[in-house]
């Protein structure tokens, strides 16, 4: 159920009312059936996929919480043997669940992609090549509930918190629709127990209409904006002869911004429809576009993922007694210098080589993590000198000038990682790199029929700048007077509120973008 | 104690201020820069760091800093 359709909002209403229909103690009982049906929406056999997950997950992390209590009733000096067979039982649990999770996510993810690779590579040495490629599209939100669980029963592990013991009330922490198509990735201590916080959930008329403005803003997002630059964007790369090279970096300039529009937006309404139940969701975006450098952006950016990863594999990888070794045994062999390089560098190229691959499969996706993994090194590298370059050249890092200059600088920086991926392929990257030293033709960019030929009049162009500029003076309204965007519009007085609401329903209904026969656009991260 | 794991991280981290209060609350110490600390205090004192010490109140202050290693010592 696109959150985008009349269906979602038929079905966000009902809800609703039967939430608060229902007495408190029953309320999360509505929201399991619910996000239930939200599930059953896309396909009977993803719901009990998402169910039978969920019990993994479920038993997992019980077995593991009861070694805890175990363990926690020993003195570890004194009852060392007892003490380390517990452990290792509960290391034993873990990994092989963490095997049997990820061995899942990574066949669902990469099965068909493997064997195309092995059909081909046999073909090639004259083989038949008969693996049989799966036929069934990813299960839906499996990426984001496998990395919910997996987070769920390490922090169960590292005795953060205890397990849960209900499992209808684990299933919810799972499948709460909100989160599920394209996160935020929750972790179980923050969202877990507001389900069942009698205060936070009562009926709040303030809070219901501060959930509507975000759920505004959101629809205004992806419709007035990600979904017409998407047409845009696409028509440029469907056309890889003849396009000129000003167009297709105007193009990769303003794919930044249409992946922006459409996740954000996203989590607006995630957030704004999460908000009426009484439930908040985990923040994902911290306006990224303001940025000072790649490492800042990332963790602004998608920041339920970048801080699962950086929480659960990076720090736990960099910090682990074997790599340690390995970097105390490096610096030995090869000098402290190689050591310190080979003690940053490794964990970074890991994971980012891991997090491109995620993101999607092929070389593009590779060169994409690789790219980004060399940004974090030579800025962890080279930081000391920058701040050496900069006092030797009397350059103030604090004036707002260097910020502009930042700012720009991690804008650019991320659109080259666009132009890594949103071609398609890393031939086309190439070749739109040639073609704008062969072929740029600025004149191109201020020539209406271009725009024309590539789905979009002036008219439209003229929307999709003034939606841009009104997502950048929010954001900057959010990072520099530190008001949310709802707090922001509920400051006006009432004349100017019920114009910017008149306007906003103007701009998605009247002028949204609604796709052939009204058929949505899809979000652009719900298929990972 | 403290004195000789200043000089130590102040000749691997010339950028950060290691007097300052709240190292990590006020985002002084990033996440890369953190990572890169642990490994360099384990390999100089021969301490394993367990990930459940991990946490803001041993790495918010140089002295927060120094009490653990004292204690994993």
């Amino acid at each position: 159920m696109n959150f985008c359709s009349m269906d979602f909002i038929l079905f966000a209403i009902i809800l609703a009312v039967l939430y608060y229909v229902v007495r408190p103690s029953g309320r999360w009982v509505v929201l399991l059936a619910g996000s239930l049906v939200f599930f059953a929406f896309g396909g009977w056999k993803y719901l009990l996929y998402a169910v039978a997950m969920s019990a993994v997950f479920f038993c997992a992390a019980n077995m593991i919480d009861k070694i805890n209590d175990r363990q926690s009733q020993l003195d570890r000096k004194q009852d060392k043997e007892e003490w380390a067979q517990l452990a290792g039982k509960s290391k034993r649990i873990l990994v092989i669940t963490i095997v049997l999770v990820v061995g899942n996510l990574v066949l669902n993810k990469y099965f068909n992609l493997l064997g195309e690779l092995i059909n081909n590579i046999s073909a090639y040495l004259g083989g038949s090549g008969d693996i049989v490629l799966w036929d069934i599209a990813l299960p839906l939100g499996l990426s984001y509930y496998t990395f919910s669980g997996l987070g769920y029963i390490l922090d169960v592990y590292w005795k953060r918190y205890r397990s849960q013991r209900n499992y209808a009330k684990f299933l919810l922490y799972i499948v709460y629709f909100p989160h599920i198509i394209q996160g935020p990735i929750e972790r179980y201590g923050l969202l877990g127990n507001q389900f069942f916080d009698e205060a936070k959930i009562r009926f709040d008329g303030e809070r219901i209409r501060n959930a509507l403005v975000w759920m505004g803003y959101g629809y205004f997002k992806k419709l007035f904006v990600a979904d017409r630059i998407s047409i845009f964007v696409n028509g440029v790369m469907a056309e890889p002869k003849g396009t000129a090279g000003s167009i297709q970096l105007f193009a990769i300039l303003l794919s930044a911004a249409w992946i922006y529009a459409d996740f954000s937006g996203y989590m607006d309404i995630a957030k704004g429809v999460s908000m009426i139940f009484g439930i908040e969701i985990n923040q994902n975006f911290n306006h990224p576009f303001l940025s000072k450098s790649i490492p800042e952006w990332w963790r602004r950016w998608h920041m339920s993922l970048s801080s699962w990863w950086k929480d659960y594999i990076y720090m736990p990888m960099a910090t682990s007694l074997r790599f340690i070794s390995t970097c105390a045994k490096v610096k030995k062999k090869f000098g402290k210098n190689v050591g310190k390089f080979f003690k940053d560098a490794v964990p970074l190229l890991l994971i980012w080589t891991t997090t491109g691959l995620w993101h999607g499969t092929g070389a593009t996706y590779l060169a994409w993590g690789l790219y980004f993994s060399l940004i974090f090194i030579c800025s962890v590298t080279f930081a000391p000198a920058m701040t050496k370059l900069l006092q030797k050249l009397h350059i103030n890092a604090d004036s707002k000038c260097f910020h502009l200059f930042q700012i720009i600088r991690t804008y650019l920086l991320f659109c080259v990682g666009r132009l890594l991926t949103v071609p398609g392929s890393l031939r086309y990257t190439g070749s739109i790199v040639k073609n704008m030293f062969t072929n740029f033709n600025v004149n191109a960019i201020f020539s209406g029929s271009v725009y024309e030929k590539y789905g979009i009049c002036i008219q439209e162009l003229g929307f999709m700048f003034v939606g841009i500029a009104v997502i950048i003076i929010a954001d900057c309204i959010e990072e520099y007077k530190k008001k949310t965007i709802s707090q922001w519009v509920f400051d006006r007085n009432w004349f100017v509120r019920s114009v910017i609401y008149a306007v906003v329903i103007v701009a998605i209904v009247v002028f949204g973008i609604y796709g052939v026969d009204f058929s949505m656009e899809g979000f652009a991260y719900q298929d990972f | 104690m403290k004195e000789e794991l200043l000089k130590l991280l102040e000749e691997e981290y010339p950028e950060v201020d290691f007097q300052a209060e709240n190292l990590v609350d006020d985002g002084i110490l990033d996440s890369l820069t953190l990572v890169g600390m642990i490994g360099t205090i384990s390999m100089e004192y021969g301490i394993q760091i367990p990930y459940e010490e991990i946490v803001s109140e041993n790495f918010n202050s140089l002295d927060a800093i120094a009490a653990l290693v004292e204690r994993l010592r």
